[in-house]
């Protein structure tokens, strides 16, 4: 199968196409309008989109969350099957346009955390029973700031909250089979000040079960952490607990070439390439339904949208239902 | 199905900890068919078997008058590990041997010989490098990312062990105690990233004094490596753990087990919720899975698997000299292995060749 990129300045850009190379496939082109991005971008030709829509089997979509909704538009209204980066929209407009005009049978959305081994025997847990009636959750998924236009309101429509709740957040409704209602968040900005976006925050989630989470999902951790962050859950229910930790399976490197300690992960388990896989076999066999779908990454971000509202209410606001 | 692809028929000898540990990740593994179970503790081996829904043997004996078994997996007290794997090689069985390998070294190199004598595969549950976490390690030091290795630190702790009814464990003559028991894994590592030691100093408390306490501490000499610094403990009030760390010119590689689990589920209490959690998804073999699956191909004619009895000897003979130099109070010299093994090479007279069953 024949991929192309839409976009490569996501971070995930060059990883997403490695991992089609290594699932033996071939990534043809790539396009890329910024210039300092353009020169980075070595893996492939860089070409204008038409020519790239016409060349390829399937797209990732994987610039900015400003480009994400124009990219991904193109692609499907090329007819080709789409895996998009999330958050799947920069803002409400952007998600409002997405929603009217795309064919959602020909997007997967690029939320990667699922496909964790750890994650798939949570799942299988819970619905035998082993936790019994799921209660409530806590969750973080830290980061450092990845950097350039993740920082700017302009490109991304947001921070630390647009940038990583959307994993948990949807991690959850996939483990429990449930949609999140309300929530409530906090922002802040003063780890980075010279961006334009928030870059802590923290969200409680009201479930329509009646569950309940929180997540952290700042970029607070700072330039001496070990990695890039963490992305942890702990689930309470009636008859037990539950801890996932995907990230467990690392060592401690303490590099002096970096002046800092660095984990160095071991596992067999590539979350990433199991995503790419599953993409990839959606791409050839069409289902009707992507593993992860259009419906589900929109309302990934719709729980943003709410969480933003209710940092400029100071309340909890709902969820919009579609 | 090809004779080649045919899953091996394997019956568990010794229904204790590990002989359940090996039956657990036998039923994952596709290139195994456990066909039953036997064991001195005739109750123990009766609950394993209908735990797995495989037969129930009354006697070795009857385990090795069934076609249907080709190999034997011996997870008895160590002390007994020779004569019975003595017994399924004459009968024409491969075996497999729970580490270590035999409670001393006269008996393991005796294996040896009527291994060599046989074609037939003899196997030694030398699982460490089967745990990703170690490879990683390796992979690290290969890498380079902690430059030249300098000092290197390995170890493993966990309670008196009071799971076997007879508590072996607490006779030297019959376990070796934490020295060979456990840190045989430990010599493994050492033995695999860096070479062959060549000398060894060690105290060890001794599992025969206080109900099966022990604790022991090894300094190993490898030549061009690292000083390596082992650790063993029966000593724990509760858990299993074990950690490592290879300090270089360029940093420091650290782990521990503690606190690392990707999943973990607990009941609260008096809930019997922990019956209602799936097993690990088929696919996703564990350590012990993914040994026995090399250990079935071997018998199949793929490669040797990397647990044979020459490395077994190998780390045995470490383990051994810990109790040696801590009894003496002195340092132990071990010679080149190659001319340890050398010295075996004669077939004995009382070997059978069985062709593979």
């Amino acid at each position: 199968m024949k991929v192309g990129i839409l976009g490569t300045r996501h971070v995930h850009a060059d990883g997403l196409a490695a991992c089609v190379e290594a699932c033996g496939h071939t990534v043809v082109a790539a396009t890329e309008r910024d210039p300092d991005a353009r020169s980075a971008w070595t893996r492939t030709p860089l070409v204008d989109r038409d020519e790239l829509l016409t060349s390829c089997d399937a797209v990732i979509v994987a610039g900015t969350n400003r480009e994400r909704v124009d990219d991904t538009l193109a692609a499907t209204a090329a007819g080709l099957p789409v895996l998009t980066e999330k958050p799947v929209a920069a803002d409400a407009d952007e998600l409002a346009r997405l929603v009217e005009h795309v064919d959602p049978t020909l997007v997967m959305v690029a939320l990667p955390i699922r496909f964790g081994a750890s994650l798939k025997r949570a799942r299988d847990a819970i619905r035998a029973g082993a936790i019994g009636t799921p209660l409530a959750a806590r969750g973080t998924n830290h980061g450092q700031f990845p950097g350039g236009w993740f920082g700017s309101r302009a490109d991304a429509g947001g921070g630390a909250l647009q940038d990583h709740v959307v994993h948990l957040s949807d991690v959850l409704c996939w483990l429990l089979d449930d949609r999140v209602a309300r929530a409530y968040a906090r922002a802040s900005q003063v780890l980075h000040p010279a961006n334009d976006v928030e870059d802590c925050g923290v969200v409680t989630l009201d479930f329509d079960s009646g569950f309940f989470a929180s997540i952290d999902s700042s970029w607070s951790r700072p330039e001496s952490f070990p990695t890039w962050g963490d992305v942890w859950l702990e689930l309470v229910g009636t008859t037990g607990r539950l801890r996932i930790d995907p990230m467990a399976t690392r060592l401690d490197l303490y590099d002096d070439a970096a002046g800092k300690l660095r984990h160095v992960g071991y596992s067999d388990d590539d979350m990433t390439r199991e995503m790419v896989q599953a993409f990839l076999d959606f791409a050839r066999t069409r289902p009707d339904r992507a593993p992860v779908s259009m419906d589900e990454g929109i309302h990934a971000s719709d729980v943003v949208l709410a969480a933003y509202a209710s940092v400029d209410s100071g309340r909890p606001e709902p969820v919009t239902t579609r | 199905m090809d004779d080649v692809e045919r899953p091996v028929g394997l019956a568990i000898i010794g229904a204790g900890l590990m002989g359940s540990q090996h039956a657990a990740s036998a039923g994952a593994c596709r290139d195994i068919d456990l066909v039953g179970t036997w064991g001195a503790d005739a109750d123990q081996a009766r609950d394993l078997a209908a735990r797995h829904g495989i037969e129930h043997f009354s006697s070795y004996e009857q385990v090795l008058a069934d076609d249907r078994v080709e190999a034997v997996l011996i997870a008895t007290p160590t002390s007994t590990h020779d004569e019975l794997a003595a017994i399924a090689l004459a009968a024409g069985r491969h075996a497999f041997v729970e580490k270590p390998v035999t409670r001393t070294l006269e008996d393991a190199l005796t294996l040896r010989r009527l291994a060599r004598a046989s074609d037939l595969v003899l196997g030694v549950g030398h699982v460490i490098r089967y745990f990703p976490e170690y490879r990683g390690i390796r992979d690290a030091i290969e890498r380079g990312d902690v430059g030249t290795p300098a000092v290197a630190t390995f170890g493993r702790r966990c309670q008196q062990p009071d799971w076997a009814p007879d508590r072996w464990h607490t006779d030297m003559s019959r376990s070796g105690g934490v020295a060979v028991d456990m840190l045989v894994h430990d010599v493994d590592l050492v033995r695999w990233y860096f070479g062959e030691p060549t000398e060894v100093y060690a105290r060890v408390v001794g599992s025969d004094r206080h109900a099966g306490l022990d604790y022991a501490l090894a300094t190993l000499t490898v030549p061009g490596g690292p000083i390596c610094h082992l650790h063993g403990s029966w000593a724990e009030p509760e858990g299993f753990s074990q950690s490592a760390e290879v300090c270089g010119t360029g940093g420091m590689l650290s782990y521990d087990s503690r606190g690392r689990d990707e999943f973990s589920f607990l009941a609260h209490a008096g809930s019997d919720a922990a019956t209602a959690l799936p097993p690990p998804p088929p696919g996703a073999l564990d350590p012990f899975g993914r040994q026995l699956s090399d250990f079935a191909r071997a018998i199949r004619g793929g490669d040797p698997m990397p647990g044979d009895i020459d490395w077994a000897i190998g780390s045995l003979r470490v383990a051994l000299a810990m109790l040696e130099s801590s009894d003496r109070r002195d340092v132990v010299q071990l010679g080149p292995l190659d001319e340890l093994l050398a010295g075996t090479e004669a077939p004995v007279a009382t070997a059978t060749s069985g062709g593979a069953a």
